[in-house]
């Protein structure tokens, strides 16, 4: 079965999706060291609630 | 970063990293780096499937998907061996997006490769929407809620979106087996069931033992758990070997599938005999099996394929033989029915010809006709033995130098009564500035390609006009190449189908409705034709607007 034309779009804006994704976390993460850290046990907060997070910003 | 920060990192000592991947921070070194024992055969072999087809879908899919798992390989290398925060908090995303991708892909896939159609668009939209979350909120602490430096093990602590990846993964396997059992259910056949029934299980196992080591991971805290995603990679590889089998990607001999499963059981077997992997002892173990069980339907697979071919290369040498007894058979019955036929015609014509005295006049027409139709016969069993010994190679040229125009124009006198007789009138036309010597055999110029080509135009025109031209290229007003003469028979008779037209020169090549047409028809007179228009460095091809629309049959010779 052949590509079909809108199959490559599909695709590649999925492609594109994938690639501004990875752009962003690149820039916030190696860029800009955006992100918290836990020092001890107690600073990791719990997944499912996210209120008890605090932001690194 | 606070120096607080800084000095915390240093108190844990992590070993520098080299090239992203080098490093002494792993914890169980060759686990780790045979990851890229899969890497790199995954890649080259999704690369090899694209190349050989690149525009196909399936391979399009097959190609993105293993890239999808290698980006997911070599980030889970980098965040096992990095000792940079921000770089463990980067390729944990990467993989994370790379593990969606992976799911959604593999599902994409196993669709097309198994109902050889496309998604619809609606479809596309809506089995792709679990990825949206995934895609918008990547770099957010949904996520990553950030780094644990609280027990020097360099890990991301993952948020609430791992529910939603692990779902959606769990998701695209259930629509795997869902469409799997679909397919199941509708095969027409049971080498199609075993076929979908394999692959669904290949990209299952696959896919659940991707994700369950890192289920495991955040569920129990032991992170080393994570490393044995690598169980799903040489499964991953054994299932693309076996994809390309079924896909035949490029002709993979036996020998070739069981070196590959050979290498990927070794590199199993030698994590068993490596000290200080004692976790990883019993995963390995089930790889091993499973591995095993796969190669096995591998190599079994190709060794049927390869019986198959062998089967069908013994019956076509076979079958040569049998054909060739047959031609043989053939070319002594027409010999000898030849020889009946050429003496019972000397008989009618010494008769008709008075030579055993004076006949009634009943008689003489009885005769004569008795001659026409033993003539006719002698046509025909020599255009046979003429099209066995063509195809046999012991035809021989008497090639001399030749006028071809005088052997048209002789031709059509000859022909001309049997055209009248049918009302048809021969219009012959001759370029006059021409020049049409040639060099060639004369007797089977006239015999096997003129008088052929005319004779049929009279046999298949039941009413009309027939038109014979010639043409060279000495002449100025032509646009024939060099040295070239060009005769062309054009008739508005029954005309030739498109599927006539295909097997028109070939041996035994009757069009479809010509026998109603010319009942004496032996299929031999054009595949004769060609071969001495070949023999003789011209070409010969016909034209047809179709049925019932005429017919124009061309030859080109070399000229002197």
């Amino acid at each position: 079965m052949k590509t079909t034309k809108e199959s490559a779009y599909f695709l590649a804006i999925l492609l594109g999706l994938f690639l501004t994704a990875v752009a962003i976390s690149y820039y916030r993460y190696m860029v800009l060291h955006e992100f918290q850290y836990f020092v001890t046990e107690s600073d990791i907060p719990d997944r499912f609630e996210m209120s008890s997070y605090t932001s690194a910003l | 970063m606070t120096g607080e920060l800084e000095a915390l990192i240093e108190a844990c000592e992590w070993f520098p990293s080299y090239y992203l991947i080098l490093s002494e921070n792993v914890y169980t070194p060759l686990l780790y780096y045979s990851y890229l024992g899969s890497l790199i055969p995954t890649l080259l072999i999704a690369g090899y499937v694209l190349i050989n087809g690149a525009k196909e879908l399936a391979n399009r899919l097959l190609f993105l998907m293993s890239l999808c798992f290698g980006i997911w390989v070599f980030g889970a290398m980098v965040t096992w061996a990095t000792e940079f925060p921000s770089y463990t908090m980067f390729f944990w995303t990467l993989i994370n997006l790379a593990e969606a991708f992976v799911y959604f892909l593999a599902f994409y896939f196993f669709y097309v490769f198994v109902f050889k159609k496309d998604l619809t668009l609606r479809q596309k939209i809506i089995f792709s929407l679990p990825l949206l979350p995934t895609l918008a909120l990547a770099s957010t602490p949904y996520m990553l809620l950030g780094y644990n430096l609280s027990d020097c093990d360099r890990n991301a602590f993952e948020g609430i979106l791992s529910v939603w990846d692990f779902s959606m993964e769990f998701l695209f396997a259930a629509l795997i087996a869902g469409f799997a059992g679909y397919a199941w259910k509708n095969a027409s056949s049971w080498e199609q069931k075993k076929q979908t029934t394999l692959l669904a299980t290949g990209i299952i196992a696959f896919l659940l033992s991707f994700s369950l080591g890192n289920i495991l991971e955040i569920f129990t805290e032991n992170w080393y758990i994570g490393q044995y995603g690598l169980f799903g990679a040489p499964i991953f590889v054994a299932f693309l070997a076996y994809l390309i089998v079924r896909f035949k990607a490029f002709n993979l001999k036996l020998i070739g599938a069981q070196a590959l499963v050979t290498a990927l059981w070794l590199l199993v077997l030698t994590l068993l005999f490596v000290r200080h992997i004692e976790n990883v002892r019993v995963v390995t173990s089930i790889t091993l099996i499973f591995v095993l069980i796969l190669g096995i339907i591998l190599v079994r697979s190709v060794r049927k394929e390869v019986q198959q071919r062998e089967l069908i290369q013994k019956q076509e040498q076979e079958l040569e033989v049998v054909n060739k007894q047959q031609e043989t058979l053939l070319h002594f019955i027409s010999h000898e029915i030849k020889g009946y036929l050429t003496k019972g015609e000397s008989a009618f014509s010494e008769i008709a010809d008075g030579d055993y005295g004076a006949i009634p006049a009943g008689v003489k027409t009885l005769a004569s006709g008795a001659l026409a139709e033993m003539r006719k016969g002698v046509r025909t069993v020599m255009e046979i033995l003429d099209a066995s010994n063509l195809k046999k190679g012991t035809v021989s040229y008497k090639m001399q130098t030749f006028d071809l125009k005088a052997a048209v124009v002789d031709v059509v006198n000859h022909l001309k009564p049997a055209a009248e007789a049918k009302h048809i009138d021969i219009k012959t036309t001759i370029d006059t500035q021409g020049r049409f010597i040639m060099n060639g055999d004369e007797e089977k110029i006239r015999q096997h390609v003129l008088r052929n080509l005319i004779d049929n135009a009279i046999k298949y025109t039941p009413e009309g006009s027939i038109s014979v031209e010639l043409g060279s290229s000495n002449s100025p007003s032509t646009s024939l190449g060099v040295n070239k003469i060009r005769f062309v028979v054009k008739d508005s008779g029954v005309g030739i189908t498109p599927e006539d037209m295909a097997k028109l020169f070939t041996e035994g090549g009757h069009g479809k409705d010509s026998i109603k047409v010319n009942s004496h028809s032996t299929g031999y007179g054009l595949f004769i034709a060609k071969e001495i228009v070949d023999a003789h460095g011209g070409k010969i091809w016909a034209e047809s607007k179709g049925q019932g629309k005429g017919s124009r049959f061309i030859v080109e010779l070399p000229a002197l």
